[in-house]
């Protein structure tokens, strides 16, 4: 499972999960005194990415899948809870000289390619800096030869190397993003929505390009997105957020053909389906990520790899 | 002008013989130093009383430039430079300013790409309905104001939400005020150009049921623009498949999804992972649309096609009318005849 050529020294065992999240919150204090509120954008959420695993975290605008990657790639401080990464406690060590090793194993690609490069760059730039920051003394040859290696990874042409953002289509600039997070030879690559704002026909380019990289180079994966068919597509393992709740998870196939909670049957009916044989009732209006039914948080063990919050009986 | 539209809206509910909007070989052009792009070429198509009509296709390969060209709300450098409109046997292309301020949102509104962000967001949302009908119509405030309060239920919003302002209202629900916004003087057609892109699932779903019920209970036309093939068959009954300026594909809904011909059809319903089934391998399209400013001799998708034949480099194959109104434009297609070719009949 642990990809062969990986160079980073490693802490853990090799059977235990890359990332372990362990009770993780996060609130944000709203207005100020006495009309004071919390909004619980994350609440007390569990989960592992083992290595090499592709992990989908999929949920509507609002659910907090993204507060979760803003976390696990260090942007944003939790309220409450671990983030084990490799072993190693991660907000209990010392933050800035942590924070380098730490970005040199967790990488982000973002949704929006046109603004993710800085335009005044030529894509050589986006790659070498990287190189550069975290401690490789390359000849300019070898570098060279790297550059070179990374951009075939990613499926672009050496010449690229020389153009600016701008010259780049929206699946190329995506590319050179993954190659750009790929530079460091990162154990997690944390993709937060990295085809939503990609033309139809080049996403599954760029979904196929993240399981080649997972296949080859055993890099683990966090995927953010709120479409389920491209999660069921690439990803090992599913978790479906709901207002700051992980409400389900399991193998991906299994979970999306048996959704146990409500939300995850909601989410599923309202996908457009041509060929779904029967039709869907339209969801009840009240039936959004707000007031959801609300379990205990307790939860049930549907088969080895598939879980569900327990909901209230009246509910379901 | 006023009592001719009168009449054409209440033909339009009785479905007569002619279509709502007939757009023939319709050439826009957006004009660059380095040369002139031809963003549609030569397309036509109809719409019927009724029928709601889907545009589906990549973005940049024409789409929006139809709806912005019916509007006639196209702006330099992009011109008409060919064609017609005809939006209920007359053609929009002859209109002049005024004429063009009573026609649009009285005879065809438009929901444009997220709309939801196109109100006003210091006027509430009464003020902004109420704005339409005095503009368009004589009509005091006070019944403005009881049309706006039936207009928001038709959309299944309480009319205490008049006097709310945007930011009050959540995405879902100011998307479903631009529709009723828009159909507050009962268009006979509504152009709706990606109206849901910018919602969740959810959501989205919600919006496409509404749009489904209005459209049955008030009988207008739709002109429905999406990338989304999927989420087009839910609603329209016939479709058309638009690559690089130029339509290759018009077939019913159902017929477009059993039995499509065209290769660039096949590959954008291929580009959609499924919900259901085994794991499959999808290859999506290779490279990306061409460059309008010089597009490719012959079929203009051949570059990109797996089937591509010799011949389909030097002809482009015009889109044909075939059994059961379907046609598509690939040389392929075994029913498939160039125009010079046909025996005559």
């Amino acid at each position: 499972m642990s990809p062969a050529h990986s160079t980073s020294s490693r802490q853990g065992t090799a059977t235990e999960p890359l990332v372990q999240v362990r009770n993780l919150s996060k609130h944000y204090q709203l207005g100020s005194f006495p009309f004071r509120s919390t909004v619980r954008a994350v609440n007390d959420i569990s989960f592992d990415i083992n290595r090499g695993e592709i992990v989908a975290l999929v949920g509507e605008s609002g659910s907090g899948k993204s507060t979760i990657a803003r976390i696990l790639a260090r942007l944003e401080q939790p309220t409450a809870g671990k983030l084990i990464l490799d072993g190693q406690d991660i907000f209990a060590t010392e933050r800035r000289r942590a924070s380098m090793t730490y970005r040199s194993k967790v990488q982000m690609v973002f949704q929006d390619p046109f603004g993710s490069l800085n335009p005044a760059h030529r894509i050589e730039h986006f790659l070498t800096r990287p190189l550069q920051l975290h401690g490789e003394k390359d000849s300019p040859r070898a570098l060279k030869l790297k550059l070179r290696e990374l951009m075939a990874t990613v499926g672009l042409g050496e010449q690229m190397l020389d153009r600016y953002p701008h010259q780049l289509s929206g699946g190329q600039r995506q590319r050179v993003a993954i190659a750009r997070a790929l530079a460091v030879e990162p154990e997690i690559i944390l993709a937060d929505e990295p085809t939503s704002m990609l033309d139809v026909s080049v996403r599954i380019g760029i979904l196929n390009l993240m399981r080649k990289l997972r296949d080859e180079r055993g890099v683990s994966m966090l995927y953010i997105t709120h479409d389920l068919a491209s999660a069921r597509y690439i990803a090992d393992t599913t978790m479906v957020m709901c207002a700051g709740d992980l409400v389900e998870g399991g193998e991906s196939i299994e979970l999306m053909a048996a959704p146990h909670h409500p939300y995850t049957q909601l989410l599923l009916s309202a996908v457009p389906d041509a060929r779904r044989t029967q039709t869907v009732r339209p969801p009840r209006r009240d039936a959004t990520a707000r007031n959801a039914p609300r379990g205990t948080g307790e939860r049930i063990t549907l088969s080895a790899s598939h879980w569900a919050l327990k909901v209230p009986e009246s509910a379901h | 002008m006023e009592t001719l539209t009168e009449q054409d809206r209440e033909n339009a509910g009785r479905a007569p013989a002619g279509p709502v909007l007939s757009v023939k070989n319709l050439e826009v052009q957006y004009r660059a130093e380095s040369g002139n792009v031809s963003a549609v070429d030569g397309v036509s198509f109809d719409i019927g009383a009724g029928e709601v009509f889907g545009l589906a296709g990549e973005s940049g390969c024409g789409k929006s430039t139809i709806a912005n060209a019916i509007m006639r709300l196209l702006q330099t450098p992009a011109k008409i430079t060919g064609g017609s409109i005809e939006l209920a046997g007359r053609n929009l292309l002859d209109l002049g300013e005024e004429e063009l301020r009573r026609t649009r949102w009285r005879d065809v509104a438009m929901v444009f790409q997220s709309a939801m962000n196109s109100l006003n967001p210091v006027m509430t949302i009464g003020d902004q309905i109420v704005d339409v009908f005095t503009t368009h119509e004589k009509m005091s405030k006070q019944v403005a104001r009881e049309r706006a309060a039936e207009l928001l239920k038709l959309v299944d919003i309480s009319p205490d939400r008049l006097k709310s302002y945007p930011h009050q209202l959540s995405g879902g629900m100011r998307q479903r005020a631009v529709i009723a916004i828009a159909l507050a003087l009962k268009p006979s057609l509504l152009i709706m150009d990606e109206p849901t892109t910018a919602l969740d699932v959810v959501v989205q779903q919600e919006i496409m049921h509404q749009i489904k019920e209005l459209q049955q209970q008030l009988g207008f036309s739709v002109l429905f623009i999406t990338h989304d093939i999927s989420l087009m068959v839910e609603l329209s009954h016939r479709m058309a498949v638009m690559y690089a300026g130029k339509l290759v594909e018009v077939a019913p809904s159902k017929e477009l999804l059993d039995n499509p011909l065209h290769p660039y059809t096949n590959a954008l319903m291929g580009a959609f992972p499924p919900l259901t089934g085994p794991r499959v391998e999808l290859t999506g399209i290779p490279d990306a649309p061409p460059n309008m400013a010089h597009p490719p001799a012959g079929c203009r998708f051949h570059p990109r096609c797996p089937l591509a034949i010799d011949s389909c480099r030097t002809i482009e194959p015009p889109l044909l009318p075939g059994a059961e109104n379907h046609g598509a434009a690939c040389l392929l297609v075994p029913e498939y005849v160039l125009p010079h070719e046909r025996s005559p009949r």
